[in-house]
Parts: C-alpha cells; structure tokens; sequence
C-alpha cells in the first residue's frame, strides 16, 4: 500500500448527501449516497467497483468528476486537489478525468454527426484548429475500431456496441489520465461486450490510462481488474486484488455477491440468495451497515462502525471470514 | 397446445425508406407454465418478436402471408386493438427492456400500479391499493405502502425494474414476456428477481419469454432455450441441448465469448465481423460472412433441420461445428 509512486486519483473520507424535499414540520433529511469513501488509484491500474444497486457507485464516480455535489472528503487527480475548485478553474482541467456512461443511446446527441459529437471536447477545450481537430477525430474513430468517414454519420445509423465505440473515442479524445467506465458494457451483447472490453485493454496498454471500471458483473469486472473494491450502502467494505476480494472474500458480503454469480457452467442451480434489502440510505443504521442481512453478526456488529482496515487486502467486518471453507 | 405459437413470422417496422424486416420468419412455441429464453445478437429482433406477441408491431398477413401467431389457440393477427388492450396487461403481461420508456417518470408508483386493476375491472380502488402493497411487497420492497406514494425517477435502477415487475403480474397474466429484465441489476438483485419470477412460474403456473443476452442466466432458467440471428431463429431446443451440444457456429461463438470467472486478463473470444442490418442480409446463411466453417453450400438459404428431437438448427454443417466444440 506505501506505494511510492503518485496515484491518479486520491479519494479521501468522500461524502456525498443529497438533500430531500422537507415534509412539513420536520427536520431536512439527506439521502447518503456516499458515506466516507477513501481510495487511491494508481497510474495505468483499474480500479473495479461492485455493490448493489444503489450502493452508491455511480455517485461516487459522479462526485470524481465532480458531476455530483461532495458534501466532505477530498479528491486529488495526480495529486493536485479538486474537490473544492471552482467550475470556472475545474474545467480547464476537466478532460484529465473523462467518463463513459452506460447508456450508449441517450448518451450521444441524435442531431449531431459523429465526428462533431467526438470534436465537440476539443472545442470547448479549445483544442488546436480546426484540421487538427478533425485529424484528432479521425486518429480516435480508427483507435476505437470505427472508421474515419463514419464522422458523417448520426447515431442513429450506429448498432449499440458502435455506439459504445463512440462514447469511448468522446472520451479518449482529450486523452485523460483517468477513465470512469459506470456499467459501461452492461447494456451490451456478450460478443460485442467482448469487443469492447478487448478494445479497453489494448486502449490501455497503448495509452496507460487508470480506470476506474463500475459493473454489477463480477464476471466483467474479475476480466479487466488489477484489483477490485467492493461497496455497500455508500462504504468499501472490501479491496484487494481480485484473488483476494473474489476467491478468499473476507466480508460477508463479499462472499454472498460471489455466490450470487450466474454461471453456465452451474447449471439449473439455485443460486445462494442474500436475503433482505440494503437499509435505507436516508437513515443509514448505526454499526455494520451489512449486519441486519449478515449470517455472522453480533452484537457489536449493530452498534459499533466496521472501519477498513488492513494493507494489501483491506476489510471493514468485526468478523471477518478468515479461511475458505472451499 | 402451445400458449404462444408463432410460425413464419414476420413483423416490419415501417420506416421512411424500406421497411425492416426486423422479425423475418420466425418459428417459436411456449407451452403453458413453460420458461422460454431468446438470446441473440443486439439488433436481432428479439425486441422486435416480444413486441409482436404482444400486438405492438404490424406483423399481421400483409407484413408475410403465411405468417401465423397464435395465443392460446386464437389467431392474434386477426384481433383489432380494442381486443389487444383486453389481452394486454391482464393475460400477457410485459417488462420492457428500458424501465423509464414504460413507468411514467411523474407519475406516481401507486397509481401506475393499480392501473391495470381498474382498467380491466378487477379490482375497486381500495382493493386496488390493497393489491398494489402486496405486489410491492412480492417484488421485495420494503416498506410497499411508502413506495406509493413515490416517482419512479426517485427510485434506483433495482427498485424500479422490481416496481415494472409488481406492474407486470398484478393481473397474475399467464405468460409473462421479460425483456432484459435484469440487465442492468447486480447480481444479488438479479437472483432475487429470477427466485422472484421462478415463484410466480410455480404459483400461478405463469409461462414465460425471457429475453437475455447473459447466457449464465439462461442455463438457471431456461427450460428451453431459442437463439435468434438477424431476425431469424438459428437454433432452438432444451437447456442441455443448446448449451453443451450447440449445433450452430453462432451459439457456439456465443458460448465462447461469455465471460466466466477465473478469466482474468485472458482475452475474450469474439465473433469476427458484426450482424448485417436488416438491408443487406446474405441471401445464403445470414451468419456465412462471420462463419468459420462457412463454403458453397452455406450460399443457398438455409431452413430448420432438426439435429434430434426438439433440437433443430438452421446450418448445413452442424457437425463441423460440434466437432469443433468436441476439442
Ligand atoms: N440526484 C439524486 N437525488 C437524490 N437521491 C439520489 C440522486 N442520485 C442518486 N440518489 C440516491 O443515492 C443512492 C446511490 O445511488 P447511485 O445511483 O449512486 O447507486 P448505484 O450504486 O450507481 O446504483 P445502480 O447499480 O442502480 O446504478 C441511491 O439511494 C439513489 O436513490
Ligand atoms: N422503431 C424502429 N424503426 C426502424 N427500425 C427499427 C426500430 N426499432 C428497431 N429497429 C430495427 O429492427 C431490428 C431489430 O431490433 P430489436 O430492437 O428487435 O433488436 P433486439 O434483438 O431487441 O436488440 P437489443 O439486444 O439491442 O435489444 C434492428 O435492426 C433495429 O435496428
Ligand atoms: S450454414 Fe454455413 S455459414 Fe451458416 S453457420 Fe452453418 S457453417 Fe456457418
Ligand atoms: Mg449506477
Ligand atoms: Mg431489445
């Protein structure tokens, strides 16, 4: 963990509420999305994220750059902070951080040609001139698998993984030390989210970018991850290398998300279910937020925060599996 | 009898241009209470066929003479959309691939809930609510009675698909069609939601098409299993069948390019090339400009044979294939 080299990306104590309407005659109340979140990520490394559905992932990835409110905590990109600039001086240095969506319909403009909706960064950055420009364009449209003349086409005429293909070239374009990839092959067909997912790591290794890289697919994120942080209710309650989180989970919840993995290879199988519902992040219990599904709670588990703790494979459980049962 | 029995057929989305044939001869059957998986390519037509049982297409015999669509042994193609509306909802219920494009954004989750209820007269309101809570808490919601009173924008991608899904069986509808259902779930939601549905498959005998493109789901659930190719069925048959006998090149490259655990860093398998668009399909084999196995003979179109029984393939060398497979 005492790396001496600079990570990318520094994510200290990160806080993100948003508040919600007041009822009359009570207090405000805050959806705490993120509660706390610290991680670094290294220069070239990826970053995987897993949790549950409104863990708090894409909010995090929001707050990086800076596209959701930071209530607290601290963000620092090559170690410059950034968390507390102000628009007029963040977006100079916006395009260090460039993120791809899910969505790669709605994503992207239908009115605008390909090659306008990939300049269009480097126009608000006030990239080169207008050859440079489209010569940039065109660099990316063949770096992601496309080809140059596709810049006159309209989305519309693209298939989903193409369009994918296009969210990415918009966001190589400023060539960012950091990529947010939210659920960025989740919409896509196995053979085409094989081609992208190819696609990222040769992207990678040319341009050695950091990612950080959101699925709820732990097959997806095992693939491309050098390691992997696993969250619950707006906290990392495990992170390590994928050997670590996935084949010799310590937190609980860890394990229940590996079981949960549909597999070919087991078929008809009924899959170990996680009982219940994560807790409501409008009141966020005290203690272990994972306690009231965790077969392994105690006491203690109710009343007393679970910090993560550790050095290469970090845990945050007061009782943390300690060896595989197989 | 089958439930659902479609055969030949073909549905077009009228565009500005050529209409496309996004639906081009397709021959499928599910069988009451009977789990039925369509995978494929994106752009195959798996949509396009869900919205076509569901009366949401112009398929009809203008679109292709022979095409034949039966729901519980009547002629659909012959029903006026008053007749639709009756169906909708109440006997076959529906799960839309996007969740916002089919839940009102601003509309309230309760009164979107009970909606089926009262337009097919099942239910007054206070029942209506009753039954709204109940599904709510079905779907695994805590708190239901809270979440009527909230909009669907207020809601995470989970809670939401499971609201589409209380939406989709308050009617307990016989054959449910899921498009994608769980795509954009994490895994521990998505088991809820498929323990969810098997549930409501044993309860109420309900059948259902379950569109998907995670073959890891498919071998869960799948009794039986369709796999679909640029709007065509290029192989159907049970679980085991399609899965450990694959007898297309297609399904197998789709086989080969999930990813499993214990990859890491390993390449993924892809099929070379992409789907054509429904313009310029091969008059031969559709798969033949991506197929490794592909010569003369795959040139001629090629029809369903059948490998074994309930097991059929639309490929002339379904050995070459399996061979392959074998190493
Ligand atoms: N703009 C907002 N206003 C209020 N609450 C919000 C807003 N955006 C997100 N939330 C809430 O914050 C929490 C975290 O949401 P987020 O979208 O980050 O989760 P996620 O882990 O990305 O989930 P999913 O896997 O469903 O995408 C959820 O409870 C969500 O409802
Ligand atoms: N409204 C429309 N007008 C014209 N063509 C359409 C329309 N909707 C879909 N298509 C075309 O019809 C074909 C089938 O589309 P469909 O949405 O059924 O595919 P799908 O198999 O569901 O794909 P996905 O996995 O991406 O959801 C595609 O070629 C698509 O481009
Ligand atoms: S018919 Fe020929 S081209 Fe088509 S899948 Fe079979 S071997 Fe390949
Ligand atoms: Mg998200
Ligand atoms: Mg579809």
């Amino acid at each position: 963990m005492n790396d001496p080299v600079q990570p990318i990306l520094a994510v200290r104590n990160l806080t993100v509420q948003f508040p919600l309407r007041r009822r009359p005659g009570q207090p405000r109340r805050h959806v705490h999305a993120v509660r706390g979140v610290s991680l670094d990520i290294a220069p070239g490394e990826t970053l995987g994220l897993i949790g549950e559905s409104g863990c708090g992932k894409s909010t995090l990835a929001r707050a990086i750059v800076r596209l959701a409110p930071i209530t607290s905590g601290e963000v620092y990109l090559a170690g410059n902070p950034w968390h507390n600039l102000p628009e007029r001086r963040l977006r100079p240095l916006r395009p260090a951080a460039q993120m791809i969506f899910q969505d790669p319909w709605s994503s992207l403009n239908p009115r605008m040609r390909i090659g306008r909706i990939i300049e269009e960064p480097l126009i608000v950055q006030k990239r080169g001139d207008r050859d440079e420009r489209q010569a940039t364009v065109a660099r990316v449209l063949e770096q992601v698998g496309l080809h140059p003349d596709d810049a006159g086409k309209y989305p519309h005429q693209f298939s989903g993984g193409q369009r994918q293909r296009i969210g990415i070239a918009r966001a190589l374009v400023l060539e960012p030390q950091l990529l947010l990839a939210d659920e960025a092959v989740s919409a896509l067909d196995v053979s085409v989210q094989a081609q992208i997912l190819n696609l990222l790591a040769d992207l990678r290794a040319e341009h050695r970018f950091s990612m950080l890289f959101i699925s709820h697919d732990l097959r997806v994120v095992e693939q491309v991850s050098d390691r992997i942080a696993v969250m619950y209710l707006g906290k990392i309650v495990e992170l390590g290398s994928p050997e670590d989180v996935l084949d010799h989970s310590r937190h609980p919840y860890t394990r229940a998300l590996v079981e949960a993995v549909p597999e070919i290879d087991a078929r008809g199988r009924r899959r170990v279910i996680l009982g219940g519902e994560p807790p409501s992040p409008i009141n966020p219990p005290r203690g272990c937020a994972f306690a009231g599904r965790c077969p392994r709670a105690q006491d203690r588990c109710h009343t007393e925060d679970a910090v993560l703790t550790g050095d290469d494979h970090q845990v945050a459980c007061h009782y943390p599996l300690t060896e595989d049962p197989g | 009898m089958a439930l659902l029995e479609a055969e030949q057929l073909v549905s077009v989305f009228p565009t500005q241009g050529e209409p496309v044939r996004a639906v081009d001869g397709v021959d499928l059957h599910i069988d009451e209470g009977e789990t039925v998986c369509l995978v494929g390519e994106s752009g195959c037509g798996k949509s396009a066929f869900a919205l076509s049982a569901m009366g949401l297409m112009p398929s009809g015999r203008d679109a292709h003479p022979n095409g034949r669509l039966h729901f519980d042994g009547e002629d659909v193609l012959k029903w006026d959309e008053q007749r639709w509306c009756a169906i909708r909802g109440r006997d076959i219920g529906m799960i839309f691939q996007e969740p916002m494009t089919s839940l009102n954004p601003v509309i309230r989750v309760g009164t979107q809930l009970m909606e089926p209820l009262l337009i097919h007269g099942l239910a007054n309101r206070t029942d209506a609510r009753r039954q709204a809570i109940e599904a709510l808490a079905r779907v695994g919601i805590p708190q239901p009675d809270r979440m009527l009173e909230r909009y669907p924008h207020e809601l995470s991608g989970g809670m939401r698909q499971r609201v589409m899904i209380a939406i989709a069986t308050i009617c307990r509808p016989r054959l449910l069609i899921a498009d994608e259902p769980t795509t954009a779930l994490d895994v521990t939601v998505e088991a809820q939601i498929l323990e969810l549905l098997a549930d409501l498959k044993q309860q109420h005998g309900m059948a259902m098409l379950f569109i998907t493109h995670d073959l890891g789901v498919v071998a869960e659930l799948a009794d039986r299993v369709y796999v679909m190719y640029a709007g065509q069925i290029v192989e159907s048959g049970t679980l085991a069948q399609v899965f450990d006998q694959p007898g297309h090149p297609y399904t197998q490259g789709l086989l080969r390019s999930m990813p499993r655990r214990h990859q890491r860093g390993r390449r993924l398998y892809t099929i070379p090339g992409t789907v054509p668009p429904p313009h310029q399909r091969p008059s031969g084999c559709r798969f033949a400009p991506r197929c490794p196995y592909a010569d003369a003979a795959c040139e001629q179109p090629v029809t369903l044979r059948d490998l074994a029984a309930g097991h059929t393939v639309r490929c002339v060398h379904p050995d070459r294939a399996r061979s392959q497979q074998d190493e």
